[in-house]
């Protein structure tokens, strides 16, 4: 692939990919590394004729961060550790509502295995077929991923109300 | 609240900006990367080009070797040994060979250099 096919790619589907590579990580740092190396591997490919290049670029960087995760136990244990002040993936538009900047924050505390199933259905529309091709799980469990992070989301602003 | 609420909530935020410089970066490492992959058709046709001459040297410098169609016969072969011979000694063909070895010019030369290595017993009369 060309540097001019590669930057239009970038252009097209980074920001979603740094959006989900922050959903996973929870650290700035370590998302960008994600980006940056699915793009640099993507750019090594000598012809980019993918059917569904966005789903794509999403299990590359799924694939990527798994790696890392198995590859880095320390990288894993830290990620865990400072789970509390985890970056969100996403922010509350200014001068939005103060739910949502709760919300995002009880979703970054969610396990991954709920939050990235979350974020592929909210943000990037996925359906669960499709959710299930990007993480390589059966559709069935990432309804019920999805199911258990919504319930956990409830409980949890619920709690918020009351307090 | 429920999970329509929370859904419809969540789909207002809004995602992380991407990091200035890391397209920038991404592309000088692609750059970087890509150059030594741009040697590779040139190295490849330089390669070519040489095991083509090195195949052409090879079929120049080595000798046509003739190569039997027929099993070797080793009475046949001492018989126009012994032909060849005696037109070396005596300058003339012998009588009672039928077959002239002049009809297969290869294995003509062939007895010519086995000749030229053995050593001469008799001299040609003058």
């Amino acid at each position: 692939m060309d540097l001019r096919e590669l930057e239009s790619l970038y252009d097209e589907f980074a920001p979603a990919g740094y959006a989900f590579a922050l959903q996973l990580t929870r650290d700035l740092d370590a998302a960008q590394d994600l980006v940056q190396s699915v793009f640099l591997r993507l750019a090594r490919r000598p012809r980019f004729t993918i059917l569904n290049p966005r789903s794509f670029v999403l299990r590359c960087i799924y694939r990527a961060h798994v790696d890392v995760v198995r590859r880095d136990a320390t990288r894993r244990q830290m990620l865990e550790n400072f789970a509390w002040e985890a970056q969100t993936a996403f922010r509350p538009e200014p001068g939005e509502d103060e739910k949502i900047a709760e919300l995002l924050e009880q979703l970054a505390a969610l396990p991954e295995e709920q939050r990235v199933v979350v974020h592929l259905k909210t943000w990037e529309q996925r359906t669960f077929r499709q959710i299930a091709g990007i993480l390589g799980i059966p559709a069935n469990t990432a309804s019920s991923r999805y199911r258990y992070a919504l319930d956990k989301l409830r409980d949890a602003m619920r709690l918020e109300d009351e307090t | 609240m429920n999970t329509e609420e929370i859904e419809s909530l969540l789909r207002r935020a809004r995602p992380q900006e991407l990091p200035a410089g890391l397209k920038q970066q991404i592309l000088q490492a692609a750059r970087q990367n890509a150059e030594p992959i741009a040697w590779a058709p040139r190295v490849t046709w330089a390669s070519l080009a040489v095991c083509w001459m090195l195949i052409v040297l090879l079929r120049i410098t080595t000798p046509d070797v003739p190569t039997g169609t027929q099993p070797f016969n080793r009475e046949a072969y001492l018989a126009r040994a012994a032909t060849i011979k005696c037109i070396v000694a005596t300058g003339q063909f012998p009588q009672e060979i039928d077959d002239s070895p002049s009809q297969h010019p290869l294995q003509m030369e062939l007895h010519f250099r086995i000749l030229k290595a053995t050593p001469q017993t008799s001299q040609p009369s003058t």
